[in-house]
């Protein structure tokens, strides 16, 4: 019998996931066209059951597998009660905000957050400043998916694939599969990874640490406050509701609002998905979490993020490297969405508007196919370091983007009164105090709940006493939700 | 509206509604403009939905539903109640499309393809 070392089998198992997730890629590839509006947002022709899954799969990254795993392990169901909120909330954002952006991607155009609102407040320095908040934003939060994966493979190898390896290895691959196949190739990916990630926890990890730990008595028995709600800092979970229930709003989310022609997939796809977010995405992260304090007790701060993998690999090396592999899908269906709508940022705002506003379509999709491999590169360099736990600094990061963007949203979408300077305020202040607060959190509040706090003071402060966009402006988007939404000709 | 506050809040009212609405954009009914189309259906959806995150705010400051006691099909209380309050939230939204799914696929498509 051949005896294989632990890390050979991670190395082997994890291979052949990924040269499946290479050959759907592949298969986006060669039906790729390049131009902008195929190559960033798959011709817009994504159906119901591919929508949902990218949207899933995007969202839930590394944070979840291995980020709210560490933190229901730490905190308990507090957190859960936190994360089963947002994740019903933000499909409740899609239902009522994703229509109207569905509506008007479609109407007019938009490949990109910035567009959208460039054009309805009549700004260029609205556009460049939308893209450079919303880059700001998805960098840790794309750092912390390379991060997650570096940890996985050294956790279930015990250090033999050192954490640089393992973050390398996965941003090869989704550096290539995303240069080449573009939206396609992702967005087929991200099935992929969806069903593998989601089964996985459903079908192997659920079942699992109930028959290990006799389910929640035995565990509240040792490990009473567990299992109480409450016992998460209002401060931060008000932050982490508001960061991730308003996820619609950060680019690689918004756009896939744009990825559609049928009004039917955008809707189907945020009902199912209050149904796939809530309770097929938050209840396993909860149980393997909150009940893992009785398998293997006594993990702190950034250790926690790990035990998922330290767990698996502890009863069985070969389905700790299946958990390395889900982990990475988890990791990798979120980091190429994001790669891609990073690039489209560079590429559809600045490239195009401001060095070369005479590029064809296959120019613009070349240098989209550019930047994906520079941000891809600057990731990876990016993530070499642990800094904190993954839910704190990714959250951290998206918070600046929602609380930045959900002004000039909230104007171009619902509200008509407020002109391009209050958009602006709202936008720069919001963001600022959000970027300001990153580490320090005030008073125990959250980074986000500071920049709604500042963002929302500058935004109707400056609402009231300066110019409502244009009246045709306003006729063109307000017009249009009055006729699609309320149906009055 | 304004009993028992004073004389000066009707005034002050209506100056604030007409700053929130003013002589901007309105549809065609003169109206401003709401979340969904304004129905009695969907005035229950979102009170269901104001009454589900009042519950879980409550829950996140400890003031409701903190323990584990009584135990519900072996589930502690504090996830019971929880899982219950989303569970009628996800019913909502749910809901919401079968109600107003159609009548958005219908007016989408036309405003889409008029000019």
């Amino acid at each position: 019998m051949i005896e294989i070392s632990v890390a050979a089998m991670a190395l082997i198992v994890v291979t052949a996931y990924m040269i499946a997730t290479l050959i759907v890629g592949y298969y986006g590839y060669k039906r790729t066209k390049l131009d902008p509006v195929d190559y960033f947002l798959g011709g817009r022709t994504l159906g119901t059951f591919v929508l949902v899954m990218t949207f899933i799969a995007t969202y839930a990254s590394m944070w979840t597998f291995m980020g709210a795993v560490g933190a229901n392990y730490r905190i308990g169901i507090s957190f859960h009660q936190c994360m089963i909120t947002w994740n019903t909330l933000w499909p409740l954002m899609l239902l009522v905000m994703g229509t109207r952006l569905w509506l008007l991607g479609n109407k007019y155009g938009y490949i990109t957050p910035s567009e959208m609102f460039a054009d309805y407040y009549d700004s260029k320095a609205m556009g460049i400043i939308t893209s450079i908040v919303g880059l700001i934003a998805l960098i840790p939060y794309m750092a912390i998916q390379l991060m997650g994966s570096g940890l996985a493979f050294e956790a279930v190898t015990g250090g033999a694939i050192p954490y640089w390896a393992g973050s390398l290895y996965v941003v090869i691959v989704i550096g290539l599969y995303t240069l080449i196949g573009g939206l396609r190739a992702v967005a087929w990916t991200d099935v992929l990874q969806g069903i593998f990630f989601l089964g996985f926890l459903w079908a192997v990890m659920i079942p699992w640490v109930i028959l290990l730990t006799g389910g929640f008595a035995p565990v509240a028995a040792a490990n009473p406050g567990i299992l109480q709600a409450g016992r998460y800092a209002y401060g931060q979970w008000l932050g982490f509701v508001l960061t991730w229930g308003l996820s619609p709003l950060l680019p690689h989310m918004f756009q896939r609002c744009y990825m559609t022609k049928s009004p039917k997939v955008i809707l189907r796809s945020a009902v199912l998905l209050f149904v796939l977010s809530a309770w097929i995405q938050s209840v396993p992260v909860a149980l393997v979490g909150s009940l893992g304090v009785a398998i293997i007790p006594g993990l702190k701060g950034v250790a926690a993020d790990q035990f998922i993998v330290m767990f698996t690999a502890k009863y069985s090396p070969l389905l700790g490297s299946v958990v390395v592999a889900a982990a990475l899908a988890a990791g990798m269906s979120t980091l190429d969405s994001q790669l891609l709508s990073a690039s489209s940022l560079v590429t559809r705002d600045i490239y195009v508007k401001y060095i070369r506003p005479k590029a064809s379509e296959l120019e613009e999709a070349r240098v989209g196919q550019i930047f994906v491999l520079a941000i891809t590169v600057v990731m990876w360099l990016l993530s070499l370091r642990t800094i904190a736990p993954l839910v704190v600094l990714g959250t951290a990061g998206a918070a600046i983007c929602v609380a930045g963007y959900f002004f000039p949203a909230i104007g171009c979408l619902f509200w008509p009164r407020p002109g391009k300077i209050a958009a602006l305020g709202g936008l720069l202040a919001g963001g600022a105090a959000a970027l300001a607060t990153f580490w320090t959190m005030p008073f125990g509040f959250h980074n986000a709940v500071w920049g709604f706090v500042v963002g929302g003071i500058v935004f109707l402060a400056l609402a009231f006493v300066t110019p409502p966009p244009s009246p045709e402006k306003q006729r063109k988007f307000h017009g249009l939700f009055s006729r699609a939404i309320y149906g009055v000709e | 509206m304004g009993q028992g506050i004073g004389p000066g809040f009707i005034p002050a009212f209506k100056f604030v509604k007409f700053k929130l609405h003013g002589p901007y954009f309105k549809d065609l009914e003169g109206k401003g403009m709401p979340l969904l189309p304004r129905s009695p259906a969907n005035r229950v959806i979102a009170a269901i939905f104001i009454v589900w995150m009042i519950a879980m705010n409550l829950q996140a400051l400890g003031v409701i539903a903190t323990s584990l006691e009584p135990w519900i099909g072996g589930i502690p209380f504090s996830l019971f109640f929880m899982w219950a309050f989303t569970a009628l939230a996800t019913i909502a939204g749910i809901a919401a499309y079968a109600i107003w799914g159609k009548e958005f696929e219908k007016n989408a498509e036309r405003a889409l393809k008029e000019a």
